[in-house]
């Protein structure tokens, strides 16, 4: 024989544990309601024409003559296999002494000359840390030691910040590899200053 | 009456979710505790994944060629009572079988022009390795060129932080061809 005991309020278990919810799922379901309509209300119709303009430096200066350009100098300076020449990296640089690109080729570190797609990765690289920034440096006339790319490997003493790798521009303004992506960055690029920055480490 | 009645029985149904809650709560932050307060899992996995020593090879100066020795020998690896700033080991061949090269000098200039105190050689199982004292003013990036009876190996690149060769200089297999040049090794 089952026993049912009742509760004083003449409501079951389940419908008493539910109380308490039911009362606040009132206000909650209007306030989304709420937060739906006006959001609805406000948002314009999108624009098909509106679009925002990045402006990135130019891509056949980073590969340069012979391939001799911007990357050819970080590819040297910058991405050792112990640095920026490791996949986990935002800045990450593919060359012929370090890692090099997934391919069919057989290519591996220290095989053949860096590739044309390894130098498209490298720009894809570096444009892609502080696009909209970058911008305004390439099309706005803005300070370029405002980008990441210069304030990193500058020397601190030299308005350059913490680096993991050191100060890899050490000289200051004075180094050529300064030289190289200022005068890139500024649509003008210095090749013979990247020759020489990227030479410097072979001594 | 309905009402002054039900309310006990609500609250004692609030209060068991809320102990409920905080004790599910005190065991979540208890195992976040435990799973961090340790170690770096990442780190010692790398150590883990070096295997166990070889057999008849005593735990020294010639144990462990090819593997990358600051990862172990540094102030947070568990053979900090000895730690290098550099070290790594020198075989014969880029490709396997490797044997080691001994009695090959390692020419190391840093980015402030110092050298280690002491002259630095492979020994018989290839390692070399320069203790911390012995550079304690070491500034990356690091030069290096291998040097043995008239035959000059520089390094084609730097160092840029890296204090175990074999960081970067791994033996290649089908996983790390696109990462590694291989093991450091001086051709007669």
């Amino acid at each position: 024989m089952t026993t049912t005991h009742a509760h004083p309020s003449g409501r079951s278990l389940a419908e008493r544990s539910t109380a308490p919810l039911r009362g606040a799922r009132a206000p909650i379901g209007v306030a989304a309601i709420v937060y739906a309509i006006s959001s609805w209300a406000c948002a314009s119709v999108p624009d098909p024409a509106r679009f925002t303009r990045i402006s990135q430096p130019d891509a056949t200066a980073f590969q340069g003559p012979d391939n001799l350009g911007v990357s050819y100098f970080l590819e040297r300076r910058c991405g050792t296999l112990d640095c920026h020449g490791q996949v986990g990296r935002a800045l990450r640089v593919y060359g012929r002494d370090g890692l090099r690109l997934p391919n069919d080729g057989g290519i591996t570190p220290l095989s053949g000359d860096t590739t044309q797609a390894e130098i498209a990765a490298n720009y894809r690289a570096v444009v892609g840390l502080e696009p909209e920034q970058m911008s305004r440096v390439v099309a706005g006339g803005e300070d370029p030691e405002t980008l990441l790319l210069l304030k990193k490997p500058l020397d601190i003493k030299f308005g350059g910040v913490q680096h993991k790798g050191g100060p890899v521009i050490a000289s200051g303004h004075a180094d050529p590899g300064y030289e190289c992506l200022t005068t890139w960055l500024a649509g003008s690029t210095d090749f013979a200053a990247c020759q020489s920055a990227a030479i410097a480490q072979e001594r | 009456m309905n009402r002054a009645a039900r309310a006990p029985a609500s609250s004692r149904a609030l209060h068991e979710t809320r102990a409920a809650h905080v004790v599910a709560a005190i065991g979540v932050m208890a195992a976040a505790a435990a799973s961090t307060s340790c170690t770096d899992p990442v780190y010692d996995s790398q150590i883990q994944a070096l295997g166990d020593e070889a057999p008849n090879v005593p735990t020294g100066d010639l144990h462990r060629p090819g593997q990358p020795c600051v990862l172990c020998h540094s102030s947070t690896g568990p053979a900090s009572s000895r730690q290098f700033a550099i070290a790594g080991t020198v075989f014969t061949t880029l490709t396997p079988p490797l044997k080691p090269e001994a009695a090959v000098e390692i020419l190391m200039v840093d980015a402030n022009g110092s050298s280690p105190k002491k002259p630095i050689f492979s020994n018989a199982a290839g390692n070399f390795f320069v203790d911390t004292q012995d550079w304690p003013e070491l500034a990356f990036p690091v030069k290096v060129q291998i040097y043995k009876q008239g035959l000059r190996r520089p390094m084609v690149s730097h160092i840029s932080r890296e204090p175990s060769c074999a960081g970067c200089h791994a033996i290649i297999t089908k996983f790390n061809r696109l990462t590694s040049v291989g093991p450091v090794y001086l051709s007669q």
